[in-house]
């Protein structure tokens, strides 16, 4: 499509909470990549589609997904042979591929965008690999992109807050990290954790000091969420807590809220540390409290990590936890765990959750408690903490699993019978609505990010929209979106790529004083392995130069 | 002008993966770059290459750029199996490799294909707990080499890591941190000649001289050794005797981040497994009690930036073929090794921005892409065409020694030859896809 022509959706009804429209029929004007104001008159649209008895929302947008980087090539090579169950050859459009759980960089665009999704965020960029994450994106068609780039295990940081040094300068050491890795967003991974497993501690509680600095998880935290908060980010730190798929790890996550005194504040993959001690087993669902908790607390907004069952591998910046999985619980059994540049660790281990296993079907279960007890949808956030709860294949059986209650009590007589009983589950029987699905995957998300042009449906958006053919079973309707337009242009139609783009890369501009380069230039020399200039990307080295 | 006059500081080298940023070069008087300090014979020796005789060939006849292009792209146009190897190339120019065997049907495979393929089986069978140089550098307190000395093939790799750094060394923790007591241990190979010289300064606590033949065994009984607190018994005449194993399990059992670092391309490739396999499980051994990690070096001449793009790109860490319109791996079979002597390859692309090496021994027409002059030993067949090297003739990005670390590398001048991935853009243009493998579409 020319920027010049006009495309006229006619009649779909359209989901946009941003502007608090929901499910009400109407047509989007589209030109220059843009949704134009009410279709005037006097202009011809080029082309017309007709949407009447279609479902119209904004493009899907990922908060949370392991799309890029060192620890999903770790995971391409320890998973050849999974690799190899999906073969997918090249065509006049697409390049060849192979991966359903990793897929290749190019099969990423490309599957994400046939689900209906514009844009994705990688959650976990070390600093020293952000150069690679930046590579991998630009083989990544078609979706918008953008990264969260790791803090608070890195030596540098530990020292200044050991040596207490003023927020000022953290403030500064932070936002330029952010603009020296091209990163939208600021992420802590086990807050000083990563790096007491390299002195050698195998736990870190969030008022526990690291051995080597004594500092402990709760300075790292508000340091960074408040260095975050005053130089403007738009999305707040995003916090992979301290005892990940711990029992008894609920009690840390509480903590851990109201450790951040008010400030605003992301937690993912909240169902990984969301498991209690409770019963026989020593493992039990903490759903309920956290709900309750951040029901009551506005600062914070969650992401769920929910699993589906079947095999997957989870890569992860936690290589503490890691380590301890890998031991415990890798299927198959074998395991790579990495210590990376005095600045973070990776482990990736594969899984298969399985319905009988009692553990497995708890975390299931807990996941959707979550999803299902939690009131404000414009703090919850869909995701399976791609590919470690679940690829993201399986997002149109999980929005069935929310939208369909009794579809949702069918795959509860499935699992193992004490997980079942267990499980508050029969007790909810909230539904979600189309336009609650379009808040938690689109408009929630966008909103969390400060992106102002996406996520929703009104006059000045990116032309980033996703049409759906309405049908009962919503795990099909949602697989095979009707049409997918990325910038106002047709790029897949019933489910299947009909066009190419190339998308951008998000990223923020945090200020920061300059004179933090010539402080960090000899902690460089004497302990990194490169000079800070070739540490700093090159503008030219991020997509595009970085859109917003 | 296009060359600089003065000199260049904080140079990022492409001779060997650990990209070392550091270096200081003058321009040369010949056209090369002099390198002024740190002292590394690679770099000195990559840098002060002078362009020769630029022109492409068409057997021995020196021909335009395009019409030898068009010469590669026939031979490969009319091949079924091709080989794109060698693959010493930046990330752009393994992203068009990808592509051109995308298009072609192609094998990817590196040139030290068999070195990087031993420590990905180990990997894949069981995998493992590495680290990187930065780490190595602040946290490490015994650096056990086995089978190599590291600097015979990465000569500043003690000076990376600041090994002969004068106290205090690097040190990390808060007030109460102490400096590292590191301790250095040669188990198998010791340095000799200039290297030894090189190493003087390195002292090390510990050696162990033994053959590549006796590593297996000794890693193993280090290993039971720290399971059961004894080693097991062997014969007394064996290398590394009883007495030496003993000194090392106790330096093992003392330091609190034991560096495991080993170069695959130096085991003889009947033992390479073995030794690595004993290596990761020393180290998981080591992991239950202390921290400990491995470091596998090697990744030189674009060999890591082959492994890291291709797996992006294909789902794969080489040693894949397109043949039948998806990567298909199978890295027992598709070996650079394997078809450069088979009868069924058809064409060889062989491309490599660091060497000048035509691969031998082959039995189909080459294409080579190598930095000028034309090497010698090309046939009537053969197409070569000049390319630059990344990080001298054109800017570029390469990955690591430990994988995880990418650089950016400048152009020092602008009139070098082309890059790679420009010339081999330049023959996917020129070979659209054959029709003749039916499954490709």
């Amino acid at each position: 499509m020319s920027s010049s022509s006009y495309t006229l959706l006619r009649g779909g009804k359209i989901y946009d909470p941003q502007n608090g429209v929901d499910g009400v029929a109407g047509d989007l004007l589209l030109a220059h990549g843009r949704i134009q104001k009410a279709p005037k008159r006097h202009t011809a649209p080029d082309k017309v589609i007709d949407l009447s008895g279609h479902i119209v929302m904004p493009g899907g947008i990922d908060i949370h997904t392991h799309i890029a980087g060192g620890k999903l090539n770790l995971a391409r090579v320890l998973m050849s042979e999974q690799q190899a169950l999906h073969p997918v050859p090249g065509d006049s459009l697409r390049r060849p591929g192979s991966g359903l759980v990793t897929p290749s960089a190019a099969l990423t665009g490309y599957r994400y965008t046939e689900l209906g999704y514009t844009a994705c965020f990688e959650p976990a960029v070390l600093p020293f690999n952000a150069r690679q994450v930046h590579m991998e994106f630009a083989d990544t068609p078609l979706i918008d992109k953008g990264c969260y780039v790791l803090l608070g295990n890195d030596d540098y940081l530990l020292r200044q807050l050991a040596a207490r040094r003023d927020p000022q300068h953290l403030e500064d050491y932070l936002a330029w990290m952010v603009q020296a890795t091209g990163a939208l967003a600021v992420k802590v991974v086990n807050p000083g954790g990563i790096n007491a497993f390299k002195f050698n501690q195998r736990s870190l509680d969030l008022d526990e000091p690291n051995r080597a600095y004594g500092v402990t998880p709760r300075q790292v935290l508000l340091a960074l969420a408040s260095a975050a908060h005053a130089r403007g980010l738009a999305h707040p730190l995003h916090i992979h807590g301290c005892n990940l798929g711990i029992p008894g790890g609920i009690d840390t996550t509480l903590r851990t809220v109201q450790a951040l005194e008010g400030l605003p504040a992301h937690m993912t993959h909240v169902q990984f540390h969301c498991y209690g001690k409770e019963g026989r087993r020593g493992f039990s669902s903490g759903a309920t409290r956290l709900a309750e908790l951040v029901n009551s607390q506005e600062n914070v907004s969650v992401d769920i990590g929910h699993i589906q069952f079947g095999q997957t591998v989870s890569t992860s910046g936690d290589s503490m936890h890691q380590y301890d999985a890998g031991h415990h619980a890798a299927h198959p059994r074998k395991w790579v765990c990495m210590d990376i540049e005095c600045d973070a660790g990776c482990g990736v281990v594969p899984f298969r959750y399985r319905h009988h296993s009692f553990v497995n079907a708890l975390q299931w279960v807990i996941g959707l408690e979550l999803f299902l007890l939690l009131k404000d949808p414009w703090r919850v956030f869909l995701s399976t903490d791609h590919p470690n709860g679940a690829p993201f294949e399986s997002y149109p059986h999980l929005i069935r699993l929310l939208m369909d209650s009794s579809f949702r009590d069918d795959m509860l007589r499935t699992i193992h019978p004490e997980a079942a009983r267990m499980s508050a589950l029969p007790g909810l029987r909230r539904e979600y609505s189309l336009y609650e699905i379009a808040i938690i995957t689109r408009a929630g998300p966008a909103r969390s990010l400060g992106l102002r042009d996406y996520g929703h449906l009104g006059p000045g958006a990116t032309a980033d929209i996703t049409v759906y053919k309405p049908q009962r079973n919503q795990e099909r309707m949602f697989a095979r979106p009707a049409y997918v337009f990325k910038d106002g242009r047709l790029v897949a139609r019933n489910g299947r790529l009909t066009a190419l783009s190339q998308g951008r890369t998000h990223r923020a501009h945090p200020p920061f004083d300059p004179s933090i380069r010539r402080a960090l230039r000899p902690y460089f020399e004497r302990h990194m392995s490169m000079r800070l200039e070739h540490f700093e990307l090159a503008a030219e080295e991020i997509e595009n130069g970085g859109a917003s | 002008m296009s060359t600089p006059r003065s000199a260049l500081r904080h140079v990022v080298c492409p001779f060997c993966s650990l990209l070392c940023d550091d270096l200081e070069l003058s321009p040369g008087e010949t056209g090369g770059f002099h390198l002024e300090r740190p002292a590394c014979p690679r770099a000195a020796a990559g840098f002060e290459r002078t362009p020769g005789d630029a022109s492409a060939r068409v057997g021995q006849r020196p021909v335009p750029q395009e019409q030898a292009v068009t010469a590669a792209a026939e031979l490969l146009r009319g091949a079924r199996q091709v080989l794109l190897g060698g693959l010493g190339l930046d990330v752009a120019g393994m992203r068009a490799a990808v592509r051109l065997a995308e298009q072609n049907g192609a094998v990817l495979d590196h040139a030290a294909g068999d070195a990087l393929h031993a420590n990905l089986r180990v990997l894949q069978r069981q995998g493992g707990y590495n680290t990187t140089l930065a780490e190595v550098k602040n946290r490490a307190d015994l650096l056990l080499l086995t089978g190599t000395t590291a600097t015979d093939a990465f000569p500043r790799f003690l000076d990376r890591i600041s090994w002969h750094a004068p106290p205090p060394q690097p040190r990390f923790g808060g007030q109460q941190a102490v400096p590292l007591r590191r301790r250095l241990c040669y188990l198998g190979q010791v340095p000799r000649g200039r290297d030894a010289r090189r190493n003087a300064e390195a002292r090390p606590t510990l050696r162990l001289p033994c053959t590549h033949e006796r590593l297996p065994a000794a890693l193993d009984a280090l290993t039971r050794g720290l399971r059961t607190g004894k080693l097991p018994a062997q014969s007394s005449a064996a290398r590394p005797t009883t007495r030496e194993l003993q000194g090392l399990l106790n330096a093992l059992g003392q330091a609190n981040y034991c560096v495991a670092a080993w170069n695959a391309q130096q085991f003889p490739a009947h033992l390479a497994s073995s030794i690595i396999t004993a290596l990761h499980d020393l180290v998981q051994e080591l992991n239950l009690r202390t921290r400990a990690a491995g470091l596998p070096l090697g990744g030189s001449d674009g060999a890591a930036t082959a492994v890291h793009v291709c797996t992006w790109q294909s789902g794969y860490p080489l040693r894949v073929s397109y043949q039948r319109g998806y990567p298909e791996y199978d890295p027992q079979t598709h070996t650079a090794r394997r078809l450069l002597e088979s009868d069924a390859t058809e064409a060889i692309l062989w491309v490599d921005a660091f060497k000048r090496e035509p691969p031998r021994p082959r039995r189909a027409p080459l294409v080579m892409l190598c930095p000028p002059p034309a090497p010698g030993g090309l046939g009537d067949q053969d197409v070569y065409l000049p390319i630059g090297t990344p990080g001298l003739d054109h800017a570029g990005s390469m990955f690591r020694c430990d994988n995880v670390i990418s650089l950016r590398l400048g152009a020092l001048h602008d009139n070098g030859p082309p890059a790679a991935a420009h010339v081999l853009d330049a023959i996917r243009s020129a070979a659209p896809p054959s029709r003749r493998t039916g499954s490709r579409t």
